[in-house]
């Protein structure tokens, strides 16, 4: 496409834009494209009242709903984060049958870092404010909810055995690097899997799930440090894509899973301070810290990993590319067990009592 | 109650598993054979491009409420105006259709990072990053590393 | 009576796009209708029109995107003395607003008491206003006393029912002349020996453990071939993640399975024809997957797991055998390769299966369970 055609499909779109905007109590004075992948695209609209992001998603309006619903809950309940807009009929979203739109402010601040400790600390402090501040979300009625909580069992199942089955499909072809690697280690992720598999027959995991569904709350599913900023020195978050009815350590689990990633080694002196941030805010019981210690001990990333390249998801990956992952991953892992095996040691520390 | 079926009509539509066999990837990735056709046919790589914005679909839109009775508003007092900088993250990094497009990097922020796709989620489709200008002159990149994502995924 | 049946908003009826739920209301409907006014209400169908009487039964349809507001108002304007929902307990509450006069008896099909789906003040709301709660498994039943002891005396288990006039043992005229003509279509010859899994291609039904049993039964029994008739979704034929990997772990053996390509309902049952095994490897707590009730009006030796209500229908030893071990390969390999090597036995647990399905699962008793039930509201 040329630019002069370009130039007038961008016209056409921004008419079509305002068309939508008129539904929101805004003047819209320049619509600006910033993005758009996997059928999620976002506007910058600037106004005389201020900049807002305008989203358009091809996701079921149900869903849509249980998310806006909860993001309107947490703005409610004083979270940091950017405030949903509704619409002049006081809607939450607009629904398109197949997409949906979404008004919110447009929030910019510095980037939350990963390689930055006290970053993180104050990463686990918004956790811990999100998960507060999500109880009593009662979704609305019509809204399709999506509920992880009872469904450990299934999936820690599911994992293994699909575990098992890259094993067979590794073995067909020990002449892979990957493959060799794998084998390598893979019997030692099943052990602590089957292991892990077995302590969610607890009562303290029946014990959280059933509280947690009782308060209504629920998780953000897969907390990312690229829809956070820090504003006044502070964790914001600008973006909330997706929610999940599931036991807070899974949020957990996936932020010290994907930090420790970045360094390459699970840095236990690390996990305990940004557990105790998160602790300082919302306390857990001992009880919950060993739920969340069976989430850490499944070996989730070594699954994920797999996963990937049995079924050729990265397309662009090269077999450097996979092995230099696969490594890091390994190493974070195996560098994990020592954590694991200090739960009464790690649990003061987090409790400030050592 | 089920219908009848003749028997001598129906056909047994089976799966080549064939075509499933797995093999790793070489050095280049799986998307290799995509990129060599493109390297060898860059006039036609561009012609194949559509740099459309995404469509805003001609359907009459409703509204999604808490409930009949629980519409909501908010003031705007507290918006955030336009940054002094100016700049909102945008990006000149000119797509492809069946590329893994990474974001430059945004002149303050070092980590801006990609959602990583659990492994729940399906892959990302195509990934356009668009700035208001279209692409001035062909994407393609001397060197392939230029694609290769950033961070671990 | 005048009845009313009530199906989900995920598929019409008749049951033209599969769905057990379905496939349940259309049977015991038209037997039901023999004797009584039967009006079944279901979503809206392109190839379907909006109103129609089809062997007896009233078929109303209504657009998915206000289905219950549909129902509410259907409800409103036609006085039935039963209304028979099935599987959404949450809708009882606005139905039975709508018809204060009607008793309400409710189907329950999957786990939809539990609490991830429902409040305990949700739940109790909904038990009140019915009359009778009918479930298809004592697994169900079970799951629902449990969490709402109230609700004991107003649930009965009512099992589901196969049309055994669809299905063929192979010992029969036309069974032998089906088996066949369909191993021909399929290339498989007399000589193999066929085990087969019917059912969505998904992590909880369990085929991927099937697959890593491949090689412990091959050595044991070179000519055995699995064959896997199902898709994602009814009516899907996409390839997820699941499926591409289940593909993938196929190809590894391909001389020993075969993947068919999504099928047309009434086709399904021809397959188990030619088969002369049948597996359900079912790793979750089902209520009770129909394909039992197929397998065994089909003639066919059943093997299953001790998941859910499963093991509800089988006589362990008589029509079928019972895994416990449900996650582990050896185990399938284990029962299918003493099974295949023993034709007697197979046949022997085929004719009880298919005695067992005409004496106790066909659609004429579950109509007669669904009739007791609605009298005894």
């Amino acid at each position: 496409m040329n630019k002069e055609k370009y130039a007038e499909s961008l016209v056409k779109n921004h008419e079509d834009l305002e068309k939508v905007l008129r539904y929101y109590p805004i003047k819209p004075e320049t619509i600006k494209l910033l993005s758009s992948r996997s059928g999620r695209s976002k506007w910058l609209i600037g106004t005389a009242n201020g900049n807002f992001f305008l989203r358009q998603e091809y996701i079921n309006p149900k869903r849509m709903l249980f998310i806006a619903g909860a993001h309107w809950h947490l703005q409610n309940n004083g979270l940091p984060i950017a405030q949903l807009i509704p619409t002049r009929s006081g809607g939450l979203c607009l629904s398109g049958g197949d997409h949906i739109y979404i008004l919110y402010e447009a929030h910019e601040g510095d980037p939350v870092l990963y390689y930055d400790q006290s970053h993180m600390t104050q990463a686990m402090a918004f956790a811990a404010k999100f998960h507060l501040a999500s109880r009593g979300y009662i979704p609305v009625d019509g809204s399709k909810k999506r509920t992880r909580t009872g469904k450990w069992h299934k999936l820690y199942r599911w994992k293994l055995q699909e575990l098992e089955d890259n094993k067979k499909l590794a073995q067909d072809d020990p002449g892979d690097e990957f493959s060799r690697l794998f084998l390598e280690h893979v019997d030692q992720m099943l052990t602590r899997g089957y292991a892990a598999l077995n302590e969610l027959n607890s009562q303290e995991l029946a014990e959280w799930t059933h509280e947690t569904i009782e308060s209504g709350m629920f998780c953000q599913q897969d907390f990312t440090m690229a829809r956070m900023i820090l504003k006044n020195e502070q964790v914001f978050m600008k973006d909330l894509h997706s929610v999940t009815i599931d036991l807070p350590a899974r949020d957990l689990r996936i932020l010290l899973n994907k930090i420790m990633k970045k360094l390459a080694v699970w840095d236990q002196d690390l996990a305990c301070r940004m557990l105790r941030a998160y602790d300082q805010v919302n306390p857990l019981t001992e009880t919950q810290y060993s739920v969340l210690w069976t989430d850490l001990k499944f070996p989730h990333m070594f699954c994920a990993m797999a996963h990937k390249y049995f079924l050729g998801q990265k397309e662009s990956w090269g077999d450097e590319k996979y092995l230099m992952n696969f490594r890091n991953v390994i190493s974070v892992e195996e560098s994990k067990q020592a954590f694991l095996d200090q739960f009464d040691k790690n649990l003061r520390v987090i409790k400030g009592a050592d | 109650m089920a219908k009848q079926v003749d028997l001598d009509e129906i056909d047994i539509p089976k799966v080549d598993l064939g075509e499933y066999r797995f093999s790793p990837p070489s050095s280049m990735g799986w998307s290799a054979a995509e990129y060599e056709k493109l390297l060898n046919n860059p006039e036609e790589g561009i012609q194949k491009e559509t740099f459309s914005p995404p469509e805003v679909p001609q359907t009459t839109l409703t509204e999604l409420s808490l409930s009949d009775d629980r519409r909501v508003s908010i003031s705007l007092d507290n918006v955030p105006k336009d940054k002094e900088d100016g700049s909102l993250n945008e990006v000149t990094v000119e797509p492809t259709e069946k590329e893994e497009v990474h974001e430059k990097k945004a002149e303050k922020s070092e980590n801006q990072e990609k959602k990583e796709p659990s492994a729940e989620e399906k892959a990302p489709a195509d990934d356009y990053i668009i700035s208001e200008n279209p692409p001035a002159k062909p994407w393609l990149a001397k060197r392939l590393s230029v694609f290769t994502l950033k961070d671990s995924e | 009576m005048d009845i009313a049946m009530i199906a989900t908003e995920k598929l019409p009826v008749p049951a033209i796009r599969g769905g057990a739920i379905q496939i349940y209301l259309q049977s015991s409907a038209e037997i039901i209708a023999e004797s009584h006014q039967v009006t079944v209400f279901s979503i809206k169908d392109s190839s379907l029109a909006e109103n129609e009487t089809k062997n007896g039964v009233h078929y109303i349809r209504i657009d998915e995107a206000d289905y219950l507001a549909g129902l509410v108002k259907q409800l409103e304007a036609h006085h039935f003395n039963i209304v028979h929902l099935c599987n959404r307990p949450a809708w009882i509450e606005r139905l039975k607003a709508a018809s204060p006069d009607s008793k309400f008896v409710l189907s329950v099909h999957n786990e939809m008491f539990s609490e991830s789906k429902m409040t305990r003040e949700e739940g109790e709301k909904c038990i009140q206003a019915v009359s009778k709660i009918v479930t298809v498994s004592d697994f169900i039943r079970q799951t629902i006393s449990k969490r709402f002891p109230d609700a004991a005396e107003k649930i009965e288990t009512v099992y589901s029912g196969v049309d055994l006039n669809a299905y063929h043992p192979a010992w029969t005229d036309e069974g032998g002349r089906i088996r066949r003509v369909m191993r021909e279509k399929a290339g498989l010859n007399e000589k193999k020996k066929v085990i087969l899994f019917v059912g969505r291609l998904s992590k909880v039904k369990g085929p991927h453990i099937l697959l890593q049993a491949i090689p412990e039964i091959a050595r044991e029994h070179p000519d055995a071939m699995f064959v896997f008739v199902g898709s994602k979704w009814f009516g899907d034929d996409q390839v997820n993640n699941y499926v591409k990997h289940l593909y993938t772990l196929g190809a590894m053996h391909p001389e020993h399975v075969t993947f068919i390509k999504f099928v047309r309902p009434q086709v399904i049952p021809y397959f188990y024809t030619m088969s002369d095994l049948f597996v359900c490897s079912s790793q979750w707590q089902e209520p009770l997957a129909r394909v039992h009730y197929e397998a065994m009006a089909a003639g066919l030796p059943i093997i299953t797991t001790n998941r859910g209500g499963n093991t509800e229908v089988i006589d362990n030893g008589k029509n079928g055998i019972i895994i416990n071990e449900f996650d582990h390969p050896h185990e399938y390999a284990r029962v299918i390769n003493e099974l295949l090597s023993d034709v007697q036995k197979r046949e022997e647990l085929g004719r009880n299966g298919r005695r067992l399905a005409e004496t106790k699962y066909g659609w004429k008793r579950v109509a007669e369970n669904l009739l007791d039930a609605y009298q005894n509201a």
